[in-house]
């Protein structure tokens, strides 16, 4: 479903991902680790069709990427920014309106799971809220591709593993591919199927979760102490 | 269809304070133009004079309120180039919301200064008003949208740059480029070749307003209108038309390809 063919990108003289070749098939929850700086960010732009390779190529659904891709691929970014002067629903509402797999039904949903007030402007929402609203906006399509960079920073510790464990349910892993960056490990290794560590730019494993409980018999964070050594 | 007004109701509230923000200018400008006038005697000139600039400063309006929103938008690049819209409607966006803005300023404006030059000056008549309400009209939008699009453009290539150098040094380099790219269009449009074959299509306008008389008879401020007929070419509109255009796509193509988010 997403495929990266040696895929190289750099930003004046630093790379960013050197030769990269990953290939995530659908129906699954993907999490892409490593550390600050490694690439995994870099990764979920040039899928989302937001940066542009060195070299190589990008396919989703065999569709080679360009900006264009946003009508497959719904993208949730790692920052802060947002139309400040949308309330909560008006964000739904604009988002819906620009894309045609929105669910509005599924949006309001999560909305009520997230505890967030539909009138309230964004400009007086905490930072965690704003984080939630990013998830309503970005699981609300049903896109066939969901990116979502670090979706959980700026969560409250204590709400962050039910809002993990309540994801899942607004996902539809028949249809939809989850790729997501977190340095929260330990809280989503549960819900993952597969992992993939990338470091200074290049995939070091990927791996299936299982299969990495049962045959190593490690935690997802032993594993990835040991890959990272 | 529905995307796009979607979208261009989002940008008529991102753009809504440059709208305030200039009316409050405007209106500013006037009242302080009216009691200035009234203190130092010389109340319909110093009226004159600011309705002239205000009505001169719509031309730079568009080229305001894009910087204002597309200053906005580069904070957010990930949410505004993250969609199936390309850039063109985007951009058409922006300049749809600028020019009703500018419109709604601009006869608001218009109107006022009709209504003031209609009671105070006696060479007013329905022909001298339609005279001047036209032409500014027209001068106005056409300079308004021709500068916006030129912004556009060079802001394109500012971005561009910026995407591998710092902002200063991208400004810099980008304003060089300006200067570069006009030189080098005025001497192309010098040349007798292309000086030829745009130079077609005249248009005799008689009696179009070219600007005002002031002067002080027996202390009493006196103003005529000073009339003249000119010619204009279908020809050099239809080149500075395509010259728009192709700034226009040329700045679509380097957001699309060259900015990264």
């Amino acid at each position: 479903m997403i495929k990266l063919t040696d895929v190289t990108k750099k930003y004046g003289t630093k790379t960013a991902l050197e030769q990269v070749n990953l290939t995530l098939s659908k129906g699954k929850l993907i999490g892409l680790v490593g550390e600050n700086g490694s690439g995994k960010s870099t990764t979920l732009k040039l899928i989302a069709g937001l940066n542009h390779p060195t070299n190589g190529e990008i396919t989703v659904n065999g569709e080679k990427v360009t900006r264009k891709i946003a009508s497959s691929v719904s993208y949730l970014s790692e920052l802060d920014e947002y139309y400040r002067f949308f309330t909560v629903k008006d964000a739904i509402e604009f988002q819906a309106s620009q894309f045609a797999d929105f669910d509005m039904e599924k949006a309001y949903e999560i909305m009520k799971f997230m505890k967030l007030d539909p009138e309230k402007k964004l400009k007086h929402l905490s930072k965690g809220n704003r984080g939630r609203v990013k998830i309503v906006l970005t699981l609300g399509r049903n896109a066939p591709v969901v990116l979502m960079d670090e979706p959980f920073s700026g969560l409250d510790p204590m709400v962050r593993n039910s809002i993990v464990k309540g994801l899942i349910s607004f996902v539809d892993l028949e249809k939809q591919l989850i790729l997501i960056t977190t340095h929260e490990v330990m809280e989503v290794e549960n819900i993952l199927d597969e992992i993939v560590a990338i470091k200074d730019g290049s995939i070091i494993a990927h791996d299936n979760v299982d299969d990495i409980r049962k045959e190593n018999e490690q935690s997802i964070v032993d594993w990835m102490t040991e890959i990272y050594e | 269809m529905s995307a796009w007004l979607a979208l261009t109701k989002k940008e008529f509230r991102l753009g809504f304070p440059v709208f305030i923000t200039a009316l409050i200018l405007y209106a500013g400008m006037m009242v302080g133009a009216y009691f200035l006038g009234k203190q130092i005697n010389h109340e319909e000139a110093i009226m004159m004079t600011a309705f002239t600039i205000v009505i001169a400063l719509h031309v730079l309006f568009l080229v305001f309120y894009l910087y204002y929103t597309l200053s906005s938008e580069r904070k957010r690049l990930h949410l505004w180039l993250h969609t199936p819209m390309s850039i063109a409607e985007l951009l058409l966006s922006k300049l749809f919301t600028g020019i009703v803005f500018m419109a709604i300023t601009f006869i608001v404006s218009l109107s006022v200064a009709a209504m003031f030059f209609n009671q105070h000056f006696d060479f007013f008549n329905e022909q001298t008003i339609f005279n001047i309400m036209g032409l500014s009209t027209i001068t106005v939008f056409n300079g308004a949208i021709w500068l916006a699009v030129t912004f556009v453009f060079f802001w394109s290539i500012f971005l561009t740059f910026s995407q591998r150098i710092n902002d200063f040094f991208s400004f810099i380099l980008t304003f060089i480029l300006f200067l570069i790219i006009g030189w080098i269009y005025s001497l192309i449009l010098s040349i007798g070749f292309v000086e030829t074959i745009t130079t077609w299509g005249p248009i005799n306008v008689g009696d179009i307003l070219v600007g005002f008389e002031f002067g002080y008879m027996d202390n009493a401020f006196e103003a005529n209108t000073l009339s003249e007929t000119s010619i204009f070419y279908i020809g050099h509109f239809i080149r500075d038309l395509i010259v728009t255009i192709i700034m226009f796509f040329a700045a679509c193509w380097m957001i699309d390809r060259k900015v990264e988010v």
